[in-house]
């Protein structure tokens, strides 16, 4: 039993086994090979239910999942670009269902040879193992006729070979394009002033609490208040005014002075009204 | 890695070095206020600190330096949560608050002066 692990690696978070390559024939008859030193080697035959234990993103294709074909060089009076279907007349798969490798000119046989294959099958195919990526024609080893081609066990496989790859489609770039849209937006706006909506400006923020209210409340208790017509408290010139309905006895005067002492005032008495002048705060 | 799971991490990166950012550069000595909120006429004044004093106010000065105004008619226990609430009006300067005896019997009337600048 092959320890299929021992040729996984971490990849993105996703184990990926590199050194799998699914040989798809039937949804029955599905071939696991293991890359050793180039060369394949057949592990086990699976049913594609089977497939999703293998995280492998090689897939290839038996002979009855895609179309070779070749034209005489001759046929051809120019140099087909990479993506240039060139046998529209032959295939029964509508153009866009169809995915072909880029035509290649073969010198000894002197013809151009392409392969495609259903774009719908593939897509069936990665249904089966979502982590396909490349879908490999298993003709890759022209050497090796058709026929023979029951086992590929010892046939050299590179990475390099031309595969199909499934271009997203359009569909699915302008949704992401979309999302990704939106989640730039959502990550710039936090960022933008607040300004740029609305017509917001600055203010400093002031700190207004009057602590000279409290020490006159230690005051007024001792020296026993009453009448009061007024009572001002200014924290621009950090002072306390009071004025009396009657004046001022000596004995609140005294304690006025007093207090004054301790809480490091100035008092100005007048005959109803005191000032008190605090130097640094009471 | 997924790519949208990639961009949702933009997003989260974002607003956490967003939330980061703005915790360590607040001020608290700035206010962010909405300046159609500020008065820019004594009738707007009366508004905003009616709102704010939760009682009506009459304005006897409001200009470019100075914003006087008067609530009158507070029994005791309102007089003094209008003291406080003068004081925790930080969009202006406090200049001064004075308390007298109101015209009617048992309440007060409270002067509260702040700097406009």
């Amino acid at each position: 039993m092959v320890d299929f692990h021992r040729y996984s690696v971490v990849a993105s978070g996703v184990r990926i086994m590199k050194k799998i390559i699914l040989r798809f024939i039937t949804i029955d008859n599905v071939e696991v090979y293991t890359i050793k030193r180039g060369k394949l080697s057949l592990e086990k035959r699976i049913n594609s239910k089977e497939c999703v234990k293998f995280k492998t993103n090689k897939i290839m294709l038996a002979s009855s999942h895609y179309v070779s074909s070749s034209l005489a060089s001759n046929a051809l009076n120019f140099r087909p670009t990479k993506k240039q279907f060139l046998f529209s007349n032959e295939s029964v798969l509508q153009i866009n269902d169809l995915v072909c490798l880029p035509a290649e000119y073969d010198e000894t046989l002197k013809e151009w040879q392409q392969t495609w294959a259903s774009r719908t099958l593939l897509l069936r195919i990665k249904k089966l193992i979502p982590s396909a990526q490349y879908f490999y024609p298993d003709n890759f080893d022209a050497s090796l006729p058709e026929h023979k081609r029951t086992d590929l066990s010892g046939t050299k496989f590179s990475n390099n070979y031309k595969s199909f790859q499934l271009e997203e489609s359009d569909d699915k770039n302008t949704k992401f394009l979309l999302v990704s849209s939106a989640v730039v937006c959502l990550a710039i706006a936090p960022w933008l002033p607040n300004n740029f909506f609305r017509d917001y400006r600055e203010v400093p923020k002031y700190e207004n609490k009057l602590s000279i209210m409290k020490y006159f409340e230690e005051l007024a208790a001792s020296a026993k208040f009453s009448g009061l017509t007024k009572l001002t408290f200014n924290k621009s010139l950090n002072t306390v005014g009071a004025i009396l309905t009657s004046s001022f006895t000596e004995e609140q005067k005294r304690e006025i002075r007093k207090y004054c002492e301790v809480a490091n005032c100035i008092p100005e008495i007048n005959e109803q009204q005191v000032v008190l002048k605090f130097k640094r705060g009471p | 890695m997924n790519k949208y799971l990639l961009i949702f991490l933009l997003l989260l990166f974002s607003l956490t070095a967003k939330f980061v950012v703005s915790y360590l550069s607040s001020d608290q000595s700035v206010a962010t206020i909405d300046s159609k909120q500020m008065p820019n006429s004594t009738a707007e004044a009366e508004t905003f600190l009616a709102k704010h004093f939760d009682h009506n106010v009459l304005v006897t000065q409001f200009d470019e330096r100075i914003l006087t105004f008067t609530i009158s008619s507070l029994k005791e226990i309102d007089a003094l949560d209008k003291i406080e609430k003068a004081q925790n009006l930080e969009v202006y300067r406090m200049h001064s608050i004075s308390i007298a005896p109101s015209n009617q019997v048992n309440k007060f009337d409270v002067f509260v002066t702040y700097a406009t600048r």
